[in-house]
C-alpha cells in the first residue's frame, strides 16, 4: 500500500518534472526522459494507425532530436522571438501494470505567447492548447522513462496556429 | 447569375498616363492618400521593374473584388474524386467565402451546390465530411438527395398548389469538371472548359500524375493551419525559391547535423539550380530540377519504383516524373511534390491552408507512408520548416499598416528571363517569374488592364 502510494506520487513528480523542464526550455533534459524507443503523438484522429494516417506530429525519439536541436541550437524564425510557455497538468490519473510498466492519463493546459513587438501579428496574446494527455512509462534506473506520449487536443481537426515549440 | 465586373481602380496604362512612372511613384511614396485625379494602380510593370501596391493586399475592397471577379469567375479546387469514393460520399468546402457541398449521388456523379436549405436558408450540413442517402435539414426536416433533389416536405400540404418541389432543389454550382481526378467547380456558367483554364500547368499536372506508377491517388487528411494574413502572402511563397535559405535556416542547419534525415532538402543562401516558370493564366511553378524523396523509404524500394517508372515511360521521363516542382494553379491550389495545399481565404487578414497529403494505392505502400511522414514533419501543422512561412506571413500582414510603403517590388529576374510561346516565362530558381505570372493575371480578371493577356 505505501508501495503504491510511492508509484503515485513518483509519476506525478516525474510528470510535473516533465512539464516543468518544457517550460524551463531545457529541452535535451527534456528529451532525457525519453526512452530511446519512445514515440510521440500528436493525432489528428486519435483512433487512427498513426503510421498510414495524417497526424499533427508522430514522432520517434531520433526525429525529436531534430526537433531539439532546431530550437535548442540553432535561430528558429518562428522562435524568434521565443514563446513564454507554461504547461498545466491536472486530474492525473496513474495505473501500474506490470513488467516495472505504467500509464497515466491527465488533463493537459498550455499557455504559450511571444512577445517582442507584441502588437503585431502572431505576437502578443495568449493561445492556448487544450487536451488530454496519455503516457505510458516504464522504470529507469531509480526514475521512469516514457515509452510514448499521446496529445489528444480538443482542436485536433481544426487549423491550429503556431506549433513551433515542444508542447 | 450576371456578375458584373467593375473594376475598382482604374489602372493607368503605361502609354496613357500623362505622368512617367518614377513621377508617380516619386508623388506617391510617402503619401498616405490619393492624389488629386490621379488614381493608383494596383500593379505597375515596365521593362525594369514590376511593382505590387501593398494596398491589394491590405484593402477589404480589394478582397471583396477577388471574391467577385476571381473565386466566383473561375476555376476553384473543389476535391480529390478520392475524397468521393462511394454514392452519398460528400464533403463540406468553400468557394471563395460560399459554403458548398460536394457529393457524390447514386448515379455516380459528383454535385457541387450551396450548403443552405432553399426554405429559410439554413445550413444544411454541420460536418466536415460523411456519407449520407439524403440531406435533412436540421430546422424543418427538408430533404434534399445528394444530387440536389429536394425529396420531401414535411407538411407539403400546407404549402399553395403551385409549389412544386422541383423548383426548389439546393442551388447547384453549374459547373464542375474533372482532370485528372482533381475536382473543380466554378460558379460561372460561361467559363472557359477546365482544360483549357489549365493551359500550360498540365504537362506539370500529368507528370504528377504519372507518379502513380499504374495506381491511384489516394487523399490523406489534411494537415491545416492558419494565420492572420492575406492569401496572397501564401500564394506567392509556394513556388518562392529566394526565401528558403533565409527562413528555413535553421531547418536546413539541423538537416545537416543529422545525415539521412531529410536527405537534399536543405539548399545552400541562394540556390541556383532549378527553375521557375510563369504561364498564361496566373499559374505558376517551382521546379528543383531533380527528385527529392523520403528517407523514410528504404533504398530497395525507391529503386523498385523507380524501375516501375522507367517501365511505364522512358527512363528520361522516369526522371521528370520524379523532378520536384510545386505548381500553382491559379488562383488557390497547389501541386506539390507530396501533398495538395488548398490556401482558403476567410477575410482579407485571414487565411486557413489545408494541405492534403497524396498517397498512392496499388504501388509498394511504403513509397505513400514514407512519403507522408516526410510532409508531415517537414511542412505539417508543426513542420520544421513549414511553421517558419507562417510567422513571415504575420510580419508581412503586420507591416501592411505601413501605408505610406505602398509598393513592394517583384523585379528579380525581370529582363533575364527566357520567355517562350504562349506568355510562358522561364526564370532562374530564385526569380519572381511565378509572382509576375500571377499578378498580370490578377490584373486581368481584376478588369484592371485594358488588353487581356
Amino acid at each position: 500500500m505505501g508501495e503504491q502510494k510511492n508509484v503515485q506520487s513518483e509519476i506525478t513528480d516525474f510528470l510535473i518534472l516533465e512539464a516543468r523542464l518544457l517550460d524551463d526550455w531545457k529541452l535535451d533534459e527534456w528529451l532525457a526522459l525519453y526512452d530511446d524507443k519512445a514515440i510521440y503523438w500528436i493525432p489528428i484522429d486519435e483512433h487512427s494507425d498513426p503510421n498510414i494516417s495524417p497526424s499533427i506530429i508522430y514522432e520517434k525519439k531520433k526525429i525529436l532530436l531534430l526537433r531539439v536541436e532546431q530550437l535548442m541550437r540553432e535561430k528558429r524564425l518562428s522562435q524568434t522571438p521565443r514563446s513564454e510557455i507554461m504547461h498545466q497538468i491536472s486530474n492525473i490519473t496513474i495505473d501500474e501494470g506490470e513488467h516495472n510498466q505504467a500509464a497515466a492519463r491527465y488533463s493537459l493546459l498550455v499557455g504559450e505567447t511571444r512577445s517582442g513587438d507584441w502588437r503585431q501579428n502572431g505576437l502578443g496574446n495568449i493561445r492556448f492548447f487544450v487536451g488530454h494527455c496519455y503516457v505510458k512509462l516504464t522504470r529507469f534506473e531509480n526514475s521512469w522513462r516514457i515509452l510514448s506520449k499521446t496529445i489528444v487536443l480538443l482542436d485536433r481537426k481544426q487549423p491550429i496556429l503556431g506549433l513551433s515549440f515542444i508542447l | 447569375m450576371g456578375l458584373i465586373c467593375k473594376p475598382i481602380n482604374k489602372l493607368l496604362v503605361l502609354s496613357d498616363t500623362k505622368l512617367e512612372v518614377h513621377q508617380l511613384l516619386e508623388a506617391t511614396l510617402f503619401n498616405t492618400g490619393v492624389e488629386k485625379g490621379v488614381e493608383l494602380p494596383y500593379v505597375v510593370e515596365s521593362t525594369d521593374e514590376f511593382l505590387v501596391s501593398t494596398a491589394a493586399y491590405r484593402d477589404s475592397a480589394v478582397f471583396e473584388a477577388e471574391l467577385a471577379n476571381i473565386f466566383y469567375r473561375t476555376w476553384i479546387y473543389v476535391a480529390h474524386e478520392s475524397e468521393l469514393n462511394n454514392p452519398g460520399d460528400f464533403k463540406s468546402t468553400l468557394i471563395g467565402l460560399q459554403p458548398v457541398i460536394v457529393a457524390r449521388d447514386q448515379n455516380g456523379q459528383v454535385n457541387v451546390f450551396l450548403n443552405a436549405c432553399r426554405h429559410r436558408g439554413s445550413i444544411l450540413c454541420r460536418e466536415e465530411r460523411g456519407n449520407t442517402r439524403v440531406f435533412n435539414c436540421p430546422y424543418h426536416g427538408w430533404a434534399y438527395r445528394p444530387s440536389g433533389e429536394l425529396i420531401g416536405i414535411p407538411g407539403e400540404d400546407r404549402y399553395p398548389p403551385s409549389f412544386s418541389k422541383k423548383d426548389h432543389g439546393l442551388i447547384s454550382v453549374p459547373r464542375v469538371e474533372n482532370y485528372g481526378g482533381l475536382i473543380f467547380a466554378s460558379l460561372n456558367p460561361d467559363v472557359q472548359s477546365l482544360e483549357s483554364f489549365l493551359g500550360r500547368a498540365k504537362p506539370h499536372i500529368d507528370y504528377w500524375l504519372k507518379r502513380c506508377a499504374g495506381g491511384r491517388y489516394r487523399t490523406g487528411t489534411s494537415y491545416k493551419y492558419g494565420y492572420d494574413g492575406n492569401w496572397k502572402f501564401q500564394a506567392e511563397n509556394v513556388y518562392d525559391g529566394y526565401h528558403a535559405g533565409f527562413v528555413h535556416r535553421s531547418a536546413y542547419n539541423t538537416f545537416r547535423k543529422f545525415e539521412g534525415s531529410f536527405t537534399g532538402r536543405h539548399y545552400g543562401v541562394v540556390r541556383s539550380d532549378g527553375h521557375t516558370r510563369g504561364l498564361a493564366g496566373g499559374h505558376g511553378t517551382l521546379e528543383m530540377g531533380k527528385p527529392l524523396e523520403s528517407d523514410f523509404i528504404s533504398s530497395e524500394a525507391k529503386a523498385a519504383y523507380f524501375q516501375k517508372l522507367v517501365e511505364l515511360n522512358n527512363e528520361t521521363d522516369a526522371h521528370e516524373i520524379l523532378s520536384n516542382r510545386h505548381v500553382l494553379l491559379f488562383p488557390n491550389v497547389v501541386i506539390m511534390d507530396f501533398n495538395i495545399r488548398v490556401i482558403q481565404p476567410l477575410a482579407h487578414d485571414r487565411t486557413e491552408v489545408y494541405s492534403y497529403p497524396m498517397l498512392i494505392d496499388g504501388i509498394d505502400e511504403s513509397i505513400s507512408y514514407g512519403r507522408m511522414n516526410d510532409v508531415q514533419t517537414r511542412v505539417g501543422v508543426a513542420g520544421m520548416v513549414g511553421a517558419d512561412d507562417v510567422d513571415v506571413f504575420h510580419g508581412s500582414q503586420s507591416a501592411l499598416h505601413a501605408t505610406g510603403a505602398k509598393w513592394l517590388n517583384l523585379s528579380r529576374g525581370l529582363g533575364k528571363e527566357e520567355i517562350i510561346s504562349d506568355g510562358e516565362r522561364i526564370g532562374a530558381f530564385s526569380d519572381e517569374t511565378p509572382q509576375r505570372a500571377f499578378w498580370r493575371h490578377w490584373q486581368t480578371v481584376m478588369g484592371l488592364t485594358k488588353e487581356g493577356e
